[in-house]
């Protein structure tokens, strides 16, 4: 598995596990060293910033919405 | 051949963790899942579920309405279903709210005689109820496209709680990839909110969290002072309701002639009150007001 999507594992996990959330909740470190995230997704994720993490992991998506408004 | 099938689902929010086991299923076991997501974590967890898993991304063209995307989604989901393929078309959020080539899809599939099914999933609005701490069966709440709010003006009840969609996106017609809002539009819609509002009535902008280590994103401001708010493109606006409008005593009688009176005695009491919308709820709609 890719140091890349390590990160992105680890998003789907929290967000299906209520446990492990609070667990990175109160202690991210560990959390984080425990699946393997690189020093850079640790400053990622520590940085709180969301584009960031996005643009980090790439893909087809980006921070904007689908603005689908019919006239 | 085999007869196609569509089946069209919504992620809800927050990568995986709103999807309902069935969703998950149908996505596991489609021959063809097209998905559009709005973050990467999801789409990658979307691929890592279904090897014949495919973005429909690709179908947006900067500068150009979203209409024309939506056009080339349904295209492709359809011609998957004509190829008779299990197909599964998975979009984020609730698949028929504010999500124009999941309901084309359904209905023109439909329209062909194939088999097509939509499944309900968690919406933006289901987050921001559980967010926010509203209930909308209270006082009612009445949802609009920000845009369409604008350019036609609407006869709403501000004693509902308001609720209007993509307030940074306001006038914006076309894809394009920039977050930037057009806060000259957030300012038209504050001057038409204070014509129902006291200018100092307090309105959340809302987004809910996308990614499992955030908190969803909930500002606090006077109406008056929208256009200088912290928001996005894809923020909501959630306008609390002024208070409740007085019992019509009339009406009352009638219904108490109906159900006899013990089931009315609540709201004989506010009646006699004299209050206007009473006060039994107030502590339950807390929740769900500005905190400033």
């Amino acid at each position: 598995m890719s140091k890349q999507s390590a990160l992105a594992n680890l998003l789907v996990e929290l967000s299906i596990d209520p446990m492990l959330r609070r667990r990175f909740q109160e202690d991210p470190s560990t959390v984080m060293n425990e699946v393997g995230l690189s020093d850079e997704e640790l400053e990622l994720v520590a940085g709180g910033n969301p584009e960031k993490i996005r643009d980090y992991l790439g893909g087809d998506v980006t921070a904007s919405c689908f603005v689908m408004f019919e006239s | 051949m085999a007869q196609g099938r569509l089946t069209v689902i919504g992620t809800g929010y927050n990568v995986a963790g709103q999807v309902t086991p069935e969703a998950l299923s149908c996505m596991k076991q489609a021959e063809r899942l097209f998905y559009l997501m709005s973050d990467p974590a999801t789409s990658a967890w979307l691929k890592s579920l279904n090897a014949a898993a495919e973005s429909l991304y690709d179908c947006y063209r900067v500068d150009e309405p979203g209409t024309a995307a939506c056009e080339r989604m349904v295209e492709r989901i359809l011609t998957a279903v004509h190829a008779g393929l299990e197909v599964c078309a998975a979009f984020y959020g609730h698949p028929a709210i504010f999500v124009p080539p999941g309901l084309e899809s359904l209905r023109r599939a439909r329209q062909e005689g194939f088999s097509a099914r939509m499944l309900p999933a968690i919406s933006f609005e289901d987050c921001l109820f559980a967010d926010l701490g509203v209930d909308p069966a209270v006082h009612g709440r009445v949802m609009h496209e920000a845009t369409d709010f604008l350019i036609r003006p609407r006869i709403f009840d501000p004693t509902a709680g308001l609720i209007l969609l993509q307030v940074g996106a306001i006038g914006l017609v076309n894809f394009r990839k920039e977050d930037a809002p057009n806060r000259e539009g957030v300012r038209l819609l504050a001057r038409t909110l204070v014509k129902h509002y006291p200018e100092s009535h307090r309105v959340a902008l809302y987004r809910m969290s996308q990614l499992p280590i955030f908190e969803p994103s909930i500002a606090w401001v006077a109406v008056a002072e929208l256009a200088e708010a912290p928001l996005s493109v894809c923020s909501t606006l959630y306008v609390p309701p002024l208070p409740r409008r007085p019992i019509d005593p009339e009406m009352l009688a009638r219904l108490q002639k109906t159900v006899g009176s013990s089931l009315i005695a609540p709201l004989e009491c506010e009646l006699n009150e004299g209050t206007e919308g009473g006060n039994r709820n107030v502590k339950a709609e807390r929740l769900g007001e500005s905190p400033g």
